[in-house]
């Protein structure tokens, strides 16, 4: 005990240790790059053919590849028949939703599209790859609507709606990226639209004579009812991971029971409750009660990553807020949450992102058409019968799309989150 | 002494007549209290708003009145046996399905993930595309576009491929040699193919016996004892003679076709195959990032220094790199065998009769929707249970064996 | 240590006072089956600077976390300024914002500009305008001698700097009292220098200190009065002369023997 004693530090006054500063020289002389055709053959060398094994790796995978890519060729050009997509275009994007509604569906686009270019602008910057996707995307997109009747008008409204997006980029780019009064108002601006992003574009679909809540259906009801669930998930999942981590036992132990139980069972298995017995519960269309199993469902797990964060905290936070005079709630809602949640923004991403593809689970048990859903409705009309294969690769195409661009989000957040902070 | 003047200055309050509004203790009692009630009162709300249905398990017991056809492994008529009985069926079914996926899984997701960073290029830029192709797609599009592809790609069983006898593919999935018993050199009694298996288990049993002993005297002396190969022997010897002791009971059986259906051998059917192919490369391309992502988090080191004592690129990864990052990774890895547990719900998109799909149908055909759920909630905690128990007796060995 | 030791008085002990700024009362806390404090009694008077010192695990800087009550004493009484620290929320938060503590890990909160850290407190508790809350957190910054980093980030700082920073932030609440933990203790050698002489400026301009360190130095030459903690119990106290040059214990003495 009484040999643990700190390091005696000499009295009085402080010691100036030496210590060897890391010294950096400036370059002495101009070095020659190497020509390109050496490094050119050096990767090659290094990258493809670095032994007698490393050649047969090469030659293998290559094979594998070749083959593999040989047969989705061979799919796409030659066997599949890409009528039963583009002759569905509206059931697969728009479902049942009425024809003389069509700009409402525009309308929330082009919603959508500003507010994606505003964040983009505000809180990061489009780099060469994000073109690289986008590009080939927008062709894409252009090519489904240029089918049909409505071909002109609706080419136009997405290139407006692109046109929007760039926009929006453009003038929050502007935005300086240090704090400051310009970028608290943009904050200020921009923040309260995207907390309602969902509601607004439910407004704007059914509001005075659209369409009813059992005409939405297809990609469009995928692409609202994962961000319900996503924002839903957070406002039941923060005050559960506040909860289960509560002092008082009751509500720590509740919250507990609560999120493992949810976790227990698989999403279908609640969707089967949407089905069956929440209706006696709380009521309201399928639709909703989908909505709120969804956000019950993610909020379970949304709870346990910040529940993570909130415990990957040290009790300093907390204390230090304590010591300024903070009361618990206002500890918690101005030290502790902020940081909380930051540092469960990969995960929370990763959560949103299954969501998405939970979607399509939907309609195994559902009465509601989502873009699975209304495949299958494509193919039951008989025309196509034998088509199935085309319109599921179809369908998993346009899922992959928005998970790999919310993957790619996730791993900038998580770069951006790595440099500075802690 | 100072202290001893106890008289606080400025007639501060003493606790006792503190009001209860203003106690930290009391209003935590308060609050608590609060959400009791509530809590209380929201369980009440749902009891009554649930009341008006008939409740009980009776319906377990009764006849199930249908027939879940036959399944790998499994050929079963509901129309006699009891409700209980078949969805024990179905659980059995999801076990087998996530067994399989899991055991493939592991293994395609340590293969991809070595290999997203291999040192060659178009290994590594494969592997990511895999990766990136079945993590970002949903598992039940996965499974769809598998089984259409084996139901509609796949040649009628009329035109079924013969693979030399062994193997036959068709829209009616693939059928493979099964060992099977049959009458051996003293005569037919059953039991005889029923010893054999048991005689195999006990081979196995003292093999492994024989390799410990032999690993433990390695260890001692430092001389060779071949603990590998000594246990293989073992186990060969033990099955080879008592498969002629009793008289070769056992014979392998290959598939034919009769009629629109395979007879002898096994029979994987496209329901199981394609939900087992899309759990095991849906789940592998998660375990390959952990594999990955748990590779990356080891010291580099760690490979520096086993390079500096001369270890080749495949030692290098078996016995320094991976063994270390084994231990790292199984937490993660037991997350994706619960997911893909819960995930194999997806069966009834693909007809696959796991438990979930047979609740299902009990639950269409006779309500008592909430019984049900409880069941399948139930059932799918208790695997999970299993899965993570295993896990944790695994974790305890690794760790062990390592530090 | 036993009562009859801590109760007895040594020479250079100061004697209660209308200006008392805060009484311990034979206080105990316990963590489970340990004992971290055993009946000890303190008091200190307006704008004395009390230095505590023992060895690790001694109980001072429980202690010291009772004084704000981040710790809960469980039994004995606290007065600060004439408040008692019980289970009155009242009580506690007039304390809180009248007691500003440094700890030794800094505590700064990393997702707010050094500027923002320090005005938090006066505008959320204190409610004070922005405006004001900023020309204070300015005139602090300048105190402590880093007025140029208000806009960056804790990360961004060495640990001195977040340390001086940690200071304006106590300060910008105002307190009558200030407590630091061991704040020297996770700095490099040549950034202590910077931080005792702030907290020295700030001693001369008669705040009311109490002080965890192992700075001798700074204990002789600053402090009032030295209090010697060991195993959770007051064993010795007295003036900076009387405690180094004519230390009455035997564990003053080992204690002293093993430090200097």
């Amino acid at each position: 005990m009484t040999n643990e004693f700190p390091a005696p530090d000499p009295v009085p006054g402080p010691v100036a240790p030496l210590r060897a500063r890391r010294v950096v020289l400036p370059p002495a002389r101009q070095r020659a790059a190497r020509p390109r055709s050496v490094r050119a053959r050096e990767w090659i060398r290094q990258n493809l053919v670095p032994s007698p094994a490393g050649v047969l790796l090469t030659l293998v995978s290559l094979s594998v590849l070749i083959a593999v890519l040989g047969v989705a060729a061979w799919f796409t050009f030659s066997y599949a028949n890409w009528r039963v997509v583009t002759d569905n275009r509206w059931l697969l994007f728009a479902g049942g939703f009425p024809h003389d509604g069509e700009w409402r569906l525009w309308v929330a686009f082009g919603f959508v599209f500003t507010l994606v270019g505003a964040s983009y602008g505000m809180w990061s910057s489009l780099g060469r790859r994000d073109v690289l996707f986008m590009v080939p995307a927008g062709l894409f997109a252009v090519f489904m609507l240029a089918h049909g009747d409505a071909a002109l008008w609706s080419t136009l409204w997405f290139l407006i709606s692109a046109a929007l997006l760039a926009v929006a980029y453009a003038a929050f780019r502007r935005i300086p990226r240090e704090h400051g009064p310009t970028r608290t108002l943009a904050v200020r601006a921009l923040g309260p639209v995207l907390a309602l992003s969902v509601p607004i574009v439910f407004l704007v679909l059914m509001a005075g004579g659209g369409a009813d809540s059992d005409e939405l259906s297809g990609y469009l009801l995928n692409l609202l009812l994962a961000p319900a669930g996503i924002v839903g998930g957070l406002f039941v999942g923060i005050p559960l991971a506040i909860g289960r981590a509560s002092r008082l036992r009751t509500i720590s132990w509740t919250c507990t029971v609560y999120i493992e139980t949810v976790r227990g069972a698989p999403l279908i298995g609640w969707l089967f409750v949407a089905l069956f017995i929440l209706g006696d519960i709380i009521g309201g269309d399928l639709i909703v009660r989908t909505m709120v199993v969804l956000a019950v469902f993610t909020g379970a797990y949304m709870a346990e990553y910040i529940r993570g964060g909130l415990q990957a905290l040290p009790r300093g936070q907390y204390e230090a807020g304590h010591a300024v005079g903070l009361p618990y709630w206002r500890t918690l809602q101005l030290i502790i949450l902020p940081q909380a949640l930051r540092i469960s923004i990969p995960p929370i991403v990763g959560q949103a992102i299954s969501l998405w593809k939970d979607t399509a689970l939907i309609s195994i048990i559902l009465p509601l058409r989502e873009l699975i859903g209304s495949s299958r409705s494509a193919i039951a009309q008989g025309e196509f019968i034998t088509n199935r294969i085309e319109i599921y690769v179809f369908a998993a195409l346009m899922f992959w799309i928005i998970a790999f661009i919310m993957s790619r989000v996730s791993q900038r957040i998580e770069r951006s989150l790595g440099v500075g902070q802690r | 002494m100072a202290q001893q003047a106890m008289s606080a200055p400025g007639g501060a309050p003493a606790s006792a007549r503190v009001p209860l509004l203003y106690r930290r203790r009391a209003r935590r009692w308060f609050v608590e209290l609060a959400y009791v009630a509530l809590t209380v009162l929201a369980a009440i709300y749902v009891v009554s708003a649930l009341g008006g249905r008939e409740y009980g398990f009776g319906f377990l017991t009764q006849p199930a009145a249908f027939d879940i056809g036959n399944q790998w492994l499994v050929d079963f008529d509901g129309t006699t046996s009891s409700r209980l009985t078949i969805y024990l069926v179905g659980v059995w079914s999801t076990i087998r399905v996530v067994g399989v996926a899991i055991g493939l899984a592991t293994l395609v997701g340590v293969v991809v993930g070595v290999a997203r960073l291999s040192q060659n290029w178009l290994v590594a830029k494969s592997a990511m595309l895999f990766v990136e192709i079945f993590r970002n797609t949903p598992l039940y599009v996965q499974a769809v576009i598998w089984y259409a592809i084996l139901l509609f790609g796949l040649p009628g069983i009329e035109q079924v491929v013969n693979v030399g006898d062994s193997f036959l593919l068709s829209n009616r999935g693939v059928a493979i040699p099964w060992p099977d018993p049959r009458v051996g050199l003293w005569g037919g009694p059953a039991w005889l193919a029923g010893s054999w298996f048991a005689t195999l288990a006990i081979g196995a049993a003292v093999a492994l016996r024989v390799r410990a002993v032999r690993q433990g005297q390695e260890r001692e002396t430092g001389e060779y004892r071949y603990p590998n190969r000594v246990a293989m022997t073992t186990f060969a010897v033990i099955a080879g003679a008592s498969y002629l002791l009793l008289g070769m009971p056992v014979g392998i059986d290959r598939p034919i076709v009769e009629g629109t259906t395979y007879a002898q051998g096994m029979a994987v059917f496209p329901e199981f195959a394609s939900l087992a192919l899309a759990l095991t490369v849906y789940t592998g391309a998660y375990i390959a990032e952990i594999v990955r992502a748990s590779i990356q988090a080891l010291p580099a080191g760690q490979t520096e220094a086993a390079k500096a004592i001369g270890l080749s690129g495949y030692q290098r990864l078996t016995l320094v790199v991976l063994p270390q990052a084994l231990r790292q990774m199984i937490p993660s890895v037991t997350n994706q065998y619960l997911s893909a547990n819960k995930n194999s719900s997806i069966a009834l998109g693909v007809s696959y009769f796991d438990l979930f799909f047979v609740a299902s149908i009990i639950s269409n055909k006779i309500g008592h929707a909430v019984e049900v759920f409880f069941l399948i909630i139930v059932t799918y905690v208790v695997l999970s249970l299993i899965i993570s128990g295993l896990m944790n007796i695994v974790n305890a060995r690794v760790t062990l064996h390592q530090v | 240590m036993s009562t009859e030791q801590a109760a007895s008085p040594a020479a250079g002990a100061v004697t209660s006072t209308s200006d008392d700024m805060i009484i311990v009362e034979h206080i105990d806390k316990w963590f489970g089956d340990f004992q971290a404090l055993d009946d000890v009694s303190l008091t200190i008077r307006e704008h004395e600077i009390v230095v505590v010192l023992g060895p690790s695990g001694s109980g001072k800087s429980t202690f010291i976390r009772c004084l704000n009550r981040l710790e809960e004493h469980d039994s004995g009484r606290i007065f600060v300024d004439g408040i008692e620290l019980n289970d009155d929320v009242r009580n506690l938060n007039a304390i809180r914002s009248e007691v500003g503590m440094v700890f030794q890990q800094f505590n700064l909160f990393p997702h707010l500009s050094v500027m923002s850290n320090i005005t938090l407190g006066p505008q959320k508790v204190r409610r004070m305008s922005r405006r004001d809350a900023e020309k204070l957190a300015m005139q602090l910054l300048e105190r402590v001698g880093i007025p140029e980093q208000a806009q960056k980030y804790p990360a961004q700082l060495s640990g001195g700097q977040q340390q001086r920073v940690a200071i304006a932030r106590a300060l910008a609440m105002q307190p009558k009292i200030m407590l630091f933990d061991e704040p020297t203790s996770a700095l490099d050698p040549e950034m202590i220098k910077e931080v005792l002489d702030v907290m020295r400026e700030l001693a001369e301009s008669g705040m009311t200190m109490i002080v965890v360190t192992h700075e001798m130095g700074f204990a002789r030459e600053v402090a009032d009065r030295l209090v010697f903690f060991d195993e959770g119990a007051v064993v010795e106290q007295g003036t900076p002369t009387h405690f180094f040059e004519n230390p009455q214990e035997e564990r003053t003495k080992l204690f002293l023997s093993q430090i200097l």
